[in-house]
This record gives structure tokens, sequence and C-alpha cells, in this order.
């Protein structure tokens, strides 16, 4: 999920709030001990999580899945399914599906609902409704009921991901109820599932309500609690405004507020009663994808000096604020894939111009650089959210590449835009924060030429055949070996420029407790949290 | 010597005017379908492609197959023009299609949002015209005196303010400070009452601003001076006289004004985090949702419209020199 928090005119509005200075007492919401109220600041188009990756937060409270990841550890766990089995070298997968569990219709979880589950996935995929399950679902063949507790799910090729998918809310068990829709009703209906919430009410823009549902007891151990959830309700208010929802943190009348920037920050300074939570990304980090068949870009001179031109710590510190870190890899650090390659990504302008020097590429009378009558001109395409931030920090990396004699110019677009320029080929650099997936899949997904979704990158043998092998390598030690190799020679062919890693940044009352988020940060596992 | 006009002589000079009013107003609703629709369907961008891009977030993507799939299915794939007498055709017998989105009838999302926009921008205007009005009225009442020259730039610094700020100070006040309203939703009438002031205010600033000059315009015509010679006290002058005839540019741009409200609702409604037309809108722009953004405009002009029709048809009524055949009014 990649959502950049936006804001009307944000300063105006920190210095209107200043100026009425937001003191104010707490109660309302924070009174009542048993109900949680979540500022957050969009209303989901689609309450089907199989088909709207960007919604996280409101399909998972619904939601179980068969498998769940150990927090501190990374190994995957029992969840819906008590036990599963690897065969056939990732080509068949065998899980055994926990007893007694119901979804909040009251129809029983059984080997063939699960069954019944992957081929609606996989249905799903086909119709191009649900391009994330469909991601996860590569090489599917069937999946089957062998007997009443046991399902078997079968590849035409091995699938190495596929365990960790099934710790991913798109796949979150759903009830049979919930299969007979039609994607569209899915989506404005919502989905049926077991999960420790059922919706209680949904108002569009304005609210959805959950309420905890009663005989829920087959959290996974990593939870750390058994039985019901602690909450017996939940309120997600749909608040567009930061500064409303930072103000109605401040106020009490919300417990927490998501998508907090700088400005929400310096409204909550000086409350001793309010903290600011970090929830980690756990994805592909914010980055220039390179057109590899643009004639400049296909030169890897070129997108070396890129590399190295360009200083991540000077651009965050000064144009991004709390939970933004430079990147130091293509994925976060808290990425179970992660390694640290600060050495490929690190600032070094003197580097660059030799590059460009020993590529023939020379200075002309402005500065710009000339290769056989070509100037070294580059056009970056972002998506224009932010009315500041965003295009301030781009002009600060044109300035920077201007030193090194590349001239940037920046394009700034609506989402649609981006959308026709990436379909058509039709663009040089462009401004993209990969899908959070804690898997090399999500990887794979991002830099692989024939999975990407950025047409117009040359096919790269070296690095593709990696991405393709690593997705059929069931050996984790294996795997991670072939992940490295690609990963490396990703940054150092500069088939990717990361920038950096942006958490997302909430704000919490002092009487919310065991608030976590062990998938990604779009995911609080609401089912722990406690009021007090 | 004039003749004065028979009954039958005056009907049809009144029929022709009505009549025309409701081309009018037909043209002015065809002529915003026909514009969405160009904006949304004519350009090059690609609906399908966007909603896909939106779902998987990259994670993913799409085949051309399935796209070409998806399209059929929402009936992209027919002629422009077929598409444009077709939704027309459904538009007029209520069907207003899927959104691209949700999957939601727009109908339904319309139906869901449309009330709470309807009761915004109407209490907005049941604050600002009775507002404007008495600020124009105690205003204007003595051109060139003392209240006159201190209440003149007031509609000028109301209209000065942001209207985003001044949300956001009225939220801060009364519903985070003074724990009057809440801050959020707005189900209900303490919900609504900030909002509405919210909106209201830049909009009876131009309303004030209008109806203080066309008083002030009227005070100067002869036959207040000669009504006044005649010993006509000047409260009766004033508010017999004075403001009737003022009226008409007041209640002209009162119906202009429901679509100033309509269009601010966006921002009003963002403020306020009450859902509405305008926040749908929004979002449905942001993501080319086209069905439900060319609901939104067709809904948008039959009310803007509609009004205006409304209000012109009002005119014979509340100025009789209008009805006059040959006043060269009823054109």
């Amino acid at each position: 999920m990649t959502r950049a928090p936006r804001g009307l005119a944000a300063a105006a509005t920190a210095a209107a709030l200043v100026l009425t200075g937001c003191g104010a007492g707490q109660d309302s919401a924070s009174s009542d001990d048993g109900h949680l109220t979540l500022a957050y600041g969009w209303y989901p188009t689609c309450f089907d999580y199989a088909q709207s990756n960007p919604f996280a937060i409101f399909g998972r409270q619904v939601l179980d899945t068969l498998l769940s990841e150990n927090p501190g550890t990374g190994a995957i766990e029992p969840y819906l399914a008590e036990s599963w089995e690897v065969l056939d070298d990732g080509r068949v997968y065998e899980f055994t599906v926990r007893d007694s569990v119901t979804f909040s219709n009251g129809e029983e979880l059984t080997a063939q609902v699960v069954a019944d589950n992957f081929e609606t996935l996989a249905r799903l995929a086909e119709q191009g409704v649900s391009p994330t399950p469909g991601a996860y679902l590569r090489g599917f063949d069937h999946a089957q009921a062998v007997d009443e507790r046991t399902v078997r799910v079968v590849f035409a090729e091995p699938n190495a991901g596929f365990l960790q998918a099934n710790t991913e809310g798109q796949f979150g068990i759903i009830a049979p109820e919930s299969l007979a829709r039609t994607p569209e009703q899915r989506c404005a209906e919502g989905t049926i599932g077991s999960g420790p919430f059922v919706v209680d009410e949904a108002v569009q823009d304005e609210r959805v309500e959950y309420v905890r549902r009663d005989g829920y007891d087959w959290a996974p151990e990593s939870f750390g609690r058994t039985g019901e959830a602690a909450l017996e309700g939940v309120t997600i208010q749909i608040v567009p405004e930061e500064s409303v929802r930072a103000a109605g943190v401040i106020a009490g009348d919300y417990d927490l507020a998501y998508s907090i920037t700088q400005s929400g920050l310096s409204q909550a300074e000086g409350h001793d009663d309010i903290a600011t939570v970090l929830a980690p990304n756990r994805g592909v980090v914010n980055n220039f994808v390179i057109n590899t068949t643009d004639p400049i870009l296909a030169d890897v001179a070129v997108r070396q000096a890129l590399q190295h031109g360009i200083d991540r710590e000077e651009l965050v510190s000064t144009f991004y604020g709390a939970g933004v870190e430079p990147a130091t890899g293509v994925v976060s650090s808290g990425h179970p894939f992660y390694t640290d390659h600060a050495d490929l990504l690190r600032y070094d302008p003197g580097l660059s111009r030799g590059i460009l020097d020993d590529a023939g590429w020379v200075e002309g009378a402005d500065g710009i650089r000339v290769k056989d009558g070509r100037r070294l001109e580059i056009a970056l395409t972002f998506v224009g959210l932010d009315i500041g931030t965003a295009a301030a920090g781009w002009e600060y990396v044109q300035s920077r590449l201007a030193d090194i004699g590349v001239a940037l110019e920046l394009n700034q677009v609506s989402d649609a835009e981006q959308v026709d320029l990436r379909t058509a080929g039709d663009w040089q650099l462009a401004v993209v924060q990969g899908a959070a997936r804690g898997d090399a899949d999500g990887i794979a997904a991002f830099y692989s030429t024939e999975l990407t979704t950025w047409a117009g990158q040359a096919p790269r043998p070296e690095v593709d055949e990696l991405l393709a092998l690593q997705a059929s390598t069931v050996d984790p030690d294996q795997r991670r070996a072939l992940v490295d190799e690609a990963v490396a020679a990703i940054l150092e062919q500069a088939y990717g420029i990361p920038l950096f890693d942006s958490a997302q940044v909430l704000l919490v009352r002092d009487s919310v407790a065991e608030l976590t988020f062990p998938v990604n940060s779009w995911e609080p596992i609401l089912y722990r949290v406690e009021k007090g | 010597m004039t003749k004065q006009p028979t009954g039958a002589d005056a009907v049809w000079p009144v029929l022709g005017y009505v009549l025309r009013r409701f081309g009018y107003f037909a043209v002015v609703v065809l002529a915003v379908y026909t514009l969405a629709f160009l904006l949304l369907y004519a350009l090059p961008s690609d609906p399908v492609a966007v909603m896909l891009d939106r779902r998987s977030s990259g994670a993913g993507g799409s085949t051309p197959e399935q796209i070409a799939e998806l399209r059929e299915r929402y009936g992209l794939d027919e002629p422009l023009l077929v598409r444009y007498a077709g939704m027309f055709g459904r538009l007029l017998g209520g069907d207003l299609g899927v959104s691209f989105q949700s999957g939601q009838p727009v109908r339904d999302a319309l139906g869901a949002v449309a009330p709470n926009t309807l009761a915004l921008a109407g209490a907005a205007l049941l604050i600002a015209l009775p507002l404007s009005a008495l600020l124009a009225l105690v205003t204007s009442w003595r051109a060139g005196g003392v209240v006159h020259r201190l209440l003149v730039n007031v509609p000028a610094f109301i209209a000065a303010i942001p209207a985003f700020w001044l949300g956001l100070l009225l939220l801060q006040v009364f519903s985070f400070s003074l724990r009057w309203v809440p801050p959020a939703g707005g189900t209900g009438l303490a919900g609504l009452v900030l909002p509405a002031v919210a909106l209201a205010l830049p909009v009876s600033a131009a309303l004030t601003a209008v109806l203080m000059r066309s008083l002030d315009d009227v005070q100067r015509a002869p036959f207040v001076t000669l009504l006044s010679a005649r010993g006509l006290r000047w409260r009766r002058v004033y508010l017999a006289h004075v403001a009737r005839n003022a009226l008409l540019p007041f209640l002209t741009l009162a119906g202009l004004t429901v679509g100033g409200v309509m269009a601010g609702t966006v921002i009003t409604e963002t403020v306020f985090s009450r859902s509405g037309l305008g926040r749908l809108l929004v979002s449905s722009v942001e993501v080319q949702d086209a069905p439900v953004v060319l609901a939104i405009a067709v809904f948008g002009a039959v009310v803007f419209a509609g009004m205006n029709l409304v209000i012109d048809l009002l005119y014979p009524l509340l100025d009789p020199r209008i009805r006059r055949p040959g006043s060269g009014v009823l054109a």
C-alpha cells in the first residue's frame, strides 16, 4: 500500500490551530475503555481486501489468514491452519485446517471452504480485478479438499513465496456466502471473515464501525492473547484533514490518528499524554524507477552517476520529517530480505563525475554534459499530492544532479496521467514506492522486467533469471543467496535508484496499549489493543 | 395613450417566457452532460487502467487481455457516440451506472451522500440569505452615514477569509475547545451548525455586497426623492419601495450562489469530515471514477439550473413591470 498523506495547506492550517491555542481537555472517546476511535484519512472505495490493497486497515480486522508471521523471529506460524507441509519442491502445499472455526455469519471453516477460497481468488485474478493475489498465486493449478480438514494447493511450478503470502490479508479466508458474490458485490458489501471483529456499520466517507466478534478463539500464538478481542468496538472515523486528525487526538476525541506529518507533530508538541508512534514500512522503498529502453538511460554510466549523485541523507533531513530514513537497500530495513547496501548508494559526486567523464559525457558551456550531440537531459515524473514537500525535494535533487552535469526536468502529473505514461512506456525516471510485502517476491514484482508494471524497461537477463529462480527455490538459504545476488546486481547496474524509506507516523494517546504492526504499517492488529 | 393589456394579450408572452426558461434549463443540463462526458471519456487516459493500478498499488500487474475484458465489461469498448447517446438515455431513465472503483450502483452512492450535501447547502443558504439581507439593510439605511461607513467594508473582509481556514478556526474553538459540537461526521443538527456557518459566511459576503450596492443605487433614484417629498416616513420608503426595487439583483445572485455553495461543499465537507457530494466528487476525480463524476456533474447542473429556473419564473410575480408586454424584460 502506498499512499502519501496530504493536506489542504498544512502550514497555514497549523498556524491557525496554534493561534487558537489548542489546549483543550481529554475524555469523550478516551473515557470509554472498551472502545477505540481511530482517525484515518480515506474511506475505502472497495471493502474487499483481495481486490483492494490501499485499504488494508479496513479489511484486515475482519479476516484471519491460514498462517501468521512471528513479528520477533519472522518464522511462519499456525493461524487458521494448524500445520502444513511443502511437497514436491514447492509445487504442492498441504494445510491442515483448524477445527471448530466459524465465520461471523455462522458458516463453518472446512478444507473445502479453503479450497474454494483459492479457486475463487484465482478466478478473480484471471478476470484481472485482483492483481495482487494473482501475483501471489503465480503458477496456480488447482486447490482441492483431500478430507474434511486437509486442503491441497497445487502449482504448475514451484511457488516459494506461497507460505508467506498466506500471512497477507489479501489471502484472508472468507465465508462461502461471500465467495458466491460477484467482484462488484464483494467490493460494495465487503466480505465475511472469521476475524476478531465484524463490521457493524459503514457510513460512506464518514466512519466504519466494528464490534467484537463473540466467541472468537483462534488468534495465533504470537499475538500474545487468546479469546475475544480486548476492545468491545472500534470506530474508524474518516477525517481527511491532517490537522483535524491531530487536533482530535489532542482534544481526546480520537485515541489515535494515522498519516501524520511534521505539521501534525508540531501541533502535538508539549502534550505529554500523546505519543508519536512509527509504524515501519515493509516493502520496496521509495525510489526512482528507470526506463532502461530510453537512449540516455540505457547507458549504465548515466544510471550509476545518478545512483551516487544524490545526497539521500540531506534530502531526507531537509525535506522530510519523522519516520523517513535514507534508503540503504532496495527494501525497508525491517524487511526479511533486507541487506545493507549503504556503500552502493553512497553520495559521491566525484565518483559520478568520473564515471560520466570515462563514458564520454563531456560538460558543455552551460554545465550540462553532452555525448554524440545529445544533452544529458532526463525527465522525472512524479505524482503531485503534497502541495509543498514533494516538489521541493525533487527540486533539491535537481540541483544536486546539475552539479554533476545532469539536467533533470521535473514533470508533475496526476495519478491518472502517471498510469498512462507508465503503460505507454513514455517516461524516463519516475518516483514510485513499491507495495508492502514481506517476501522476496515483492522485490521481484518490482524489479523483474517480466513482472513489473512499469513498461519500457529493457529485459535484464541476469537479474530477471535470478528473480525467477528465487521464486521457485524453497530452501530458505539458497533463496536468500539468489535474492542477495539479484539485489547487488540491481544496485551496481543502477536499474533502480532507492531513495528513502517512509514509516507511517501516528499520534497515539497514552491510554492505548499493545498497539503493534506485525505485517505492515497499514495493518495494526487491533485485536491486541487495550485501553486503560 | 398606451393601451392597457387585456388578459389574452398577457398570457402569450408569459407562456413564451416560461417555455424559454425551461429551454435554457434543458440546454444547461445537456451542455454540462456533454462537457463532462467528453472530459471523462474522450481523453486518452484509461479509467480501467487507473482502477487496476489503484487496487494493486504496484504489486502485480494485469495483462492487456484482462484490461480489454474489463473495458468491455464496463462498456468502454463501444464507439464514443454510442456511449454518449446510450448513457444519456440511461441517465434520463434514472440508471446512473456502476462505480468503477467501488462496484456500487452510482445511484446508491449518490443517494447515500446527497442528502447530507443538500442539508448542508440548504442550511448555509438559510443562514446566508437572511444574514446578508439584514446586514445590507442595516448598512444602507442612511447612505453615507456612520453605520454605512463602518459596515460597508465588512463583506470584503469576510470574503477575504479562506474558507478552509475559517472552518478550522470554528472547529478548534467550538468543537475541540468548547466542546459544543462534535468535530467529525456531523450527523444531526448539532453537527450541521458549524459547517453551515463556515459555508454561509463567504457566500453571504457577496450577497451583502450586491444588495448594499443596489440599495444605495435605488436610493438615488428620483422616485425616492419624490416619495420622501410627499411626506412618507423614511422607514416606509426604505422598506416598501427601496428594498423591493433593490431585490431583483439580489435574487439573481442568490440563484447563482447555489452554484457557489455547491462548490464550497468540497472544502467544507473535507474540513468538517462530513460525507457528501463534494467529498465524493474529489475522491472520484482523483481515481477517474467516470460514472460517479458524470452523475455528480449532471446532478449539480440540475440543481443549479433548476434553482435559477425557479427564480426566473418568480421574476414576473415579484416585479409587475416584467409582466407588461413591450417592457422588453420578457425576452
